[in-house]
């Protein structure tokens, strides 16, 4: 028994031992900053383009003696877990990703760098427009994106020219979608028993929130003090959807995509393997596929385009990004900062242009730039990068995120669409419910803190205004959602960057005319 | 209390050194938490608040966590979840004895049973050519794999006997995991997975026998199995009160046969697709309650103890709820027989996983699978070897059919494994469902696998809301901690023999 | 006479097909596992069940995946589950001897308090403990998932139920020869408890082993994950190349079957002790 006990002991003591030599961050004895993001490709050689960087622009940090960079960034790939939890544990990277973070910094868990970004040359007026409030709250900006998508529809080519489809372009209606969708399936799955190819896989709400938006809806109001997913339009969107789904069997629904099987080895995932093979004619997608799709050897690459989601009048489309910011629990703040900087680089902002991952964060760089614009070797990917360009600095806004709403891991809208889809609610239904828990949650929150509180009362009030306004305004008969006059509102007023912009495209801004 | 003297003390130093390294564990991984738990409950902690960067204060919110939580649809419908999902235990348990009945069986046939092993072989591999046969060629290799499968389990089982029978009932119990909840999750697949790819032909097959089958036929037979509903109901209350007269059963146990059976014709009101069928459920519980009047008016023969009885109660009563819920079931599922039968496609298979209404059964064939041969099956084995001979012997003499010996000599005699085993499995059902959840559904579609458990993880894990999730988790210890007394007031009387 | 026999032969024979087609049924799911950890990707919706030709680097490529690092997690399954059954068994016998062979007051009310934990969802203490291994700095460490769970009141209930039966004679004859108590646990009863003991290493391990929900919230780094959270990462991120998921749930669960199969008879014995969980 005492053998027995006293081996095992010692076996386990190896073992440890061994295991403890093998962990990876063992392996450094400099100074590692970690960075939680996604593990793609690109991001290894944008970590090798950092060292050299900062040997160019901060020689002030020395080296180590035996002339390794004084410090590295090593990335994490991002867990089965919430950031949130990783994050308020104090266990996060030194540099966090989040797409958006500034919900991140209202919980205190990042480091706020606007002085040092407007010294160093990264504010925020250096990236797009429609970024500025997914890296800032209050005005403080709390990092910078690392890459920029614009997700829109990429047409595969091949497939529609082996169908004799016509290929969409420039903006297109929710109307040629379907009839598009109808033509597919009649060519493809007509009496097909189990059909593995499909028009587009399923879209979920983006479409709803780009076709509300272009008819003049958004989830939040223009203070962000009340979620207005009670709008019909986003109803209307989302029946549409249904429509196509179980109806018309444009997309494939939850089951036949949970049954698609695909060899998903590269990068990129199960939908843009489909993109490849032909299963899906288009997806919506962004720059980064192309980092999967530039693997391909020469002969299997195919021509693509890509066009806006269907919408009707204001024209619109999604922008997120990826973006990084310095971890509040880091000790190596000042080396974090650093690597913000970095992302600003010309030399940064280079991998991303040739590496294809997302738009490059600084649109300077992109800009008339030949290399972007048309790729030399990539012939077959046409206008991608310009539309892609064009629309992040015209029409892209961000998905609305209110202040008084604190809702991480939570996605009403998104549940509320599941329960559509799943036929437990009617559409109207589903969204209002939505928007009564989304409306509890921002009194829960805006009641248990003083200083929200103030800014939700004096936010409410200048909301309070805008209603008044907008209760002088008169609609077309035919298109109720068509304003026809009515007094203007001042721009002051709103803060809700979606109505800013649709106000003005219909003229009912103050101080533009 | 008497003062301890130094020798006590000295005993008492001995018996917490060896316990040291335990309770340590113990008090600061158990009771600990379990203290700082309560407390969080009656507080606002939510991380994205309270971090180790924001130190806003924390408060007292009292019991508005739990008055969110009642006023909460979310809770019930989870927790109705949950319950639904312990539906499936009966089943389970019901299988479990089966297969242990069976087990139970004497295999030894001495030097006959090489015999027995090479008669049974020659046979399977009879019925494997005549299925061969059958079937033509182009299942060949399927069937082969199947009756080879047979065949060579009943080659393990004559040579080996009970043993193997048990180690292959015993395999999906053991290795239930993550592992075997994602091998389900691809067996369930909707257009591929080989549940579903067996299942098609069967139902494109039967498709025209229902072709004939126009709505108000099927809404004559869905009305059909409502009444036989109804009739179950009162039939067996009958018997719950008779049994009270009889002296058979206390008022405690008559108060829970009656809650237990009236449940599915009170959820009528919700469940029932019938657009009369909440009406007819409220008629059967009002017959039911005059049945219960005419009982108690009578008066009884025989008085009983109050909670005399209350292990039948529960288990048969259960039993028949179940049974109730299952022609509920049915009634439902005829009355869209015939628009599935009409469409082109004729009736097609589940969608399991990825549709509202089957994940759950879904799951609960899943758990059935992992249930026939779990350790009740083992108890149950081990119950009946404790089952005296003289008793069937006794039995035989007078001529008992082999279901009268189950039901007078084998039934009573495991009545007390039967409540261990129910009490118990209600125990981990309620806590249950959250490894499922998390691997196969992510709780949903649209939230219908969310157990209490998966919820509690969402709330506390993903949105950050660790004072509500404590509230949830509190109220869900009361429920298992009031199973927990039931069972410490009743299950004495069937547990201690 | 011979009709009896016959009779009995033919109803041994029913038993038997009976038992063999549900035993069947219930080995099927992992006949089509193996089957389909085996075929090519385009060949896992067919009707047939049989690969056309058996792919048996599925097995390796599932080491060599992007992302997943199956070996590791492979070994740190094991690893961390020996350290906890290795804990959990010393501390547990240590408690049971104590409640079982040692009379000090109190004894018995501190066990019941053990005994009415086991009936705690254990749900209820995993929000604090969360807290807890944050304010020790153990998140995301082999220490964090080792450490809470060296501790187990089943396992002492366990082996004090069997200390129990154990005659006090030896004790007896113990404090005759002069020996300590320690020299009691060491030398005369642990080695009597050793099918309790080898029960509790099996229930521990396998525990373990299976366990999703602590690692789950506990570990952010994949190069730590242990098989089941890496099993989730691997069916979210690549979960639709069936094969080779199947090939990995196939490997994950060769250990526990291993283990079934070769410890049955320690397993069935130590359930009927147990009986209350498991």
């Amino acid at each position: 028994m005492k053998k027995l006990f006293v081996i095992i002991l010692a076996v386990l003591v190896v073992a440890s031992v061994f295991t403890w030599l093998r962990l990876p961050s063992q392996d450094h004895e400099h100074m590692v900053l970690s960075w939680s993001s996604d593990a793609n490709p690109q991001r290894y050689e944008q970590l090798e383009v950092f060292d050299k960087w900062l040997k160019q622009h901060h020689p002030e940090i020395r080296p180590r003696p035996n002339g390794d960079p004084a410090f590295t960034v090593s990335l994490y790939a991002a867990s089965n877990q919430s950031k949130l939890i990783q994050a308020v544990s104090g266990v996060a990277g030194d540099l966090i990703d989040g797409i958006p973070i500034a919900e991140y910094a209202r919980m205190g868990l990042l480091v706020d760098v606007t002085d040092d970004a407007r010294k160093r040359g990264f504010g925020m007026n250096s990236t797009y427009p429609g970024v500025v409030g997914l890296i800032s709250t209050n005005g403080r900006q709390y990092g910078y994106p690392c890459n920029v998508n614009i997700v829109s529809l990429w047409i595969n080519h091949t497939t529609f020219e082996q169908l004799d489809l016509p290929i969409p372009e420039g903006d297109w209606t929710p109307e040629e979608f379907e009839k598009l969708g109808k033509l597919f399936n009649e060519k493809v799955n007509r009496g097909q028993k189990v059909r593995t190819r499909f028009l587009c896989p399923p879209l979920g709400f983006n479409f709803v929130n780009i076709y509300a938006r272009s008819l003049g809806a958004d989830t939040f109001n223009e203070t962000f003090t009340r979620s207005t997913l009670t709008d019909p339009r986003f109803a209307a969107g989302a029946r549409l959807i249904y429509k196509w789904t179980y109806v018309d069997r444009i997309l494939p629904s939850a089951a036949e995509v949970a049954s698609n099987d695909v060899d998903t080895s590269g990068y990129g995932g199960a939908a843009l393997a489909h993109f490849i093979h032909g299963n899906y004619a288009m997806i919506p997608t962004a720059r980064y596929s192309l980092i999967r799709m530039r693997e391909l050897p020469e002969n299997e690459r195919f021509e693509i385009s890509n066009v806006k989601y269907p919408q009707y009048d204001f024209s619109n489309m999604l922008i997120s990004a990826r973006c990084t910011a310095v971890y509040a629990g880091s000790r190596h703040r000042d080396e974090a900062a650093l690597f913000i900087e970095y992302l600003a680089s010309k030399e940064y902002n280079d991998t991303i242009i040739y590496g294809a991952d997302g738009l490059p964060p600084t649109p300077k760089y992109a800009i008339g730039n030949p290399d972007f614009l048309r790729p030399p070797g990539y012939s077959n990917e046409g206008d991608v990068h310009r539309n892609e360009l064009t629309w992040a600095l015209e029409i892209a806004l961000p998905l609305s995120e209110s202040p008084f709403f604190r809702g991480t891991g939570r996605d009403w809208p998104g549940y509320a669409f599941s329960k559509l889809m799943a036929d437990r609610a009617e559409a109207d239904e589903a969204f209002r419910e939505a928007a009564g828990r989304i409306n509890k949650s921002i009194d829960e929150t805006v009641a248990g803190n003083a200083r929200l509180r103030a800014m939700y009362e004096e936010a409410w009030e200048r909301q309070k205004k805008i209603d008044a306004i907008k209760a002088t305004w008169r609609y077309d008969e035919d298109d109720p959602y068509e304003v026809i006059d009515g007094e203007k509102i001042p721009p002051e007023l709103i803060d809700n960057p979606y109505y800013l912009r649709y106000y003005k495209s219909i003229d009912m801004l103050e101080g533009d005319s | 209390m008497a003062k301890l003297t130094k020798r006590d003390y000295r005993e008492i130093a001995t018996g917490l050194a060896f316990l040291l390294p335990n309770l340590l564990g113990f008090l600061s991984f158990t009771l600990i938490p379990l203290v700082i738990s309560l407390f969080m409950a009656f507080t606002d902690w939510n991380l994205e608040m309270h971090n180790l960067f924001q130190d806003n204060e924390l408060h007292a919110v009292g019991l508005d966590n739990f008055i969110r939580l009642f006023s909460d649809p979310d809770f019930f419908t989870y927790l109705g979840n949950t319950l639904f999902l312990m539906m499936g235990i009966p089943f389970g348990v019901a299988g479990s004895l089966g297969a242990a009945l069976l087990l139970n069986n004497d295999f030894r046939g001495g030097r006959t049973r090489q015999v027995y092993g090479i008669v049974i072989v020659t046979v399977v591999l009879t019925v494997s050519c005549a299925a061969l046969v059958l079937t033509g060629m182009g299942a060949v290799a399927m069937t082969m794999l199947v009756c080879g499968t047979v065949g060579v389990v009943l080659l393990g089982g004559s040579i080996g006997g009970q043993t193997v029978y048990r180690t292959l009932f015993y395999f999906p119990s053991f290795t239930a995991g993550v592992a075997t909840y994602i091998l389900w999750k691809k067996l369930y697949s909707p257009e591929n997975g080989p549940i579903n790819n067996a299942l098609q032909p069967v139902l494109t097959a039967i498709t025209p026998w229902f072709s004939g089958l126009t709505p108000r036929m099927a809404m004559f037979a869905a009305a059909a199995a409502m009444l036989l509903m109804v009739l179950v109901y009162l039939v067996a209350l009958w018997r719950a009160v008779a049994a009270w007269r009889n002296g058979e059963l206390g008022c405690y146990s008559l108060m829970m046969a009656v809650l237990l059976l009236s449940l599915p014709l009170l959820l009528c009101q919700h469940w029932s697709r019938l657009s009369w069928g909440g009406a007819l459920g409220a008629t059967g519980v009002v017959l039911g309650m005059l049945v219960l009047a005419r009982g108690l008016y009578i008066g009884r023969d025989f008085t009983a103890l109050r909670d005399y009885g209350m292990g039948n109660a529960v288990v048969l009563d259960g039993l028949v709820m179940i049974m109730l819920f299952a022609l509920l079931g049915t009634a439902n599922v005829i009355t869209i027989i015939p628009e599935a039968a009409a469409s082109d496609a004729g009736f097609s298979a589940p969608e399991w996983l990825s549709d509202y209404y089957w994940a759950k059964p879904a799951i609960m064939i899943m758990g059935f699978w992992g249930a026939l041969g779990s350790k009740n099956m083992l108890l149950y084995l081990a119950g009946l070897s404790g089952v005296s001979r003289e008793l069937y012997e006794a039995a035989d003499i007078d001529g008992a059919s082999p279901l009268q010996r189950f039901w007078n000599v084998t039934w009573p005699q495991l009545a007390n494994v039967t409540f261990f085993i129910l009490v118990m499995a209600v125990m981990h059902g309620l806590q249950g469902g959250f490894e499922m959840a998390r691997t196969m559904t992510k709780g949903g579609p649209a939230g219908s696998t969310t157990t209490l458990a998966y919820y509690i993880y969402t709330e506390g894990f993903t949105t950050g809301n660790l004072g509500y999730a404590s509230a949830v988790a509190w109220t869900l210890f009361a429920l298992v901690f009031s199973v927990t007394l039931f069972n410490w007031k009743f299950g004495n009387k069937y547990t201690n023999e | 006479m011979t009709l009896k026999i016959a009779s009995r032969s033919l109803k041994i024979l029913i038993i038997h097909l009976v038992l063999a087609l549900v035993a069947t049924g219930l080995v099927l799911p992992f006949i089509w596992m193996v089957l389909a950890s085996l075929k090519p990707l385009d060949e896992i919706g067919l009707d047939s069940w049989l690969p056309s030709a058996f792919q048996w680097h599925n097995y390796a490529d599932v080491f060599s995946m992007r992302g997943i690092y199956f070996g590791r997690w492979y070994w740190n399954s094991i690893f961390v589950a020996s350290w906890v059954t290795f804990l959990q068994v010393f501390t547990s016998s240590l408690a049971a001897f104590s409640f079982s062979r040692l009379k000090w007051k109190g004894r018995d009310s501190v066990f019941m308090l053990y005994l009415a934990t086991m009936m705690l969802p254990g749900l209820v203490m995993m929000i604090p403990n969360y807290q807890n291994m944050i304010f020790l700095g153990l998140v995301d460490t082999f220490q964090g998932l080792i450490i809470p769970s060296a501790f187990t009141a089943f396992g002492t209930f366990l082996m004090r139920q069997f200390m129990m039966n154990i005659p006090s004679s030896f004790d007896e004859a113990a404090e005759i020869d002069g020996a300590s108590k320690w020299q009691l646990y060491w030398t005369v009863i642990l080695p009597l408890t050793r099918p309790a003991l080898v029960t509790l290493t099996i229930f521990s391990f396998m525990g373990t082993y299976n366990s999703m929900f602590w690692p789950l919230v506990m570990i952010k780094s994949p190069e730590l994950y242990t098989l089941p959270i890496g099993m989730l990462a691997f069916d979210s991120t690549q979960g639709q190349q069936t094969n080779l998921l199947m090939a990995a749930v196939t490997m994950s669960v060769v250990p526990v079957i291993a283990i079934f199969v070769f410890m049955q008879k320690q397993l069935v014995s130590g359930i009927m002790l147990g009986g209350v969980k498991g």
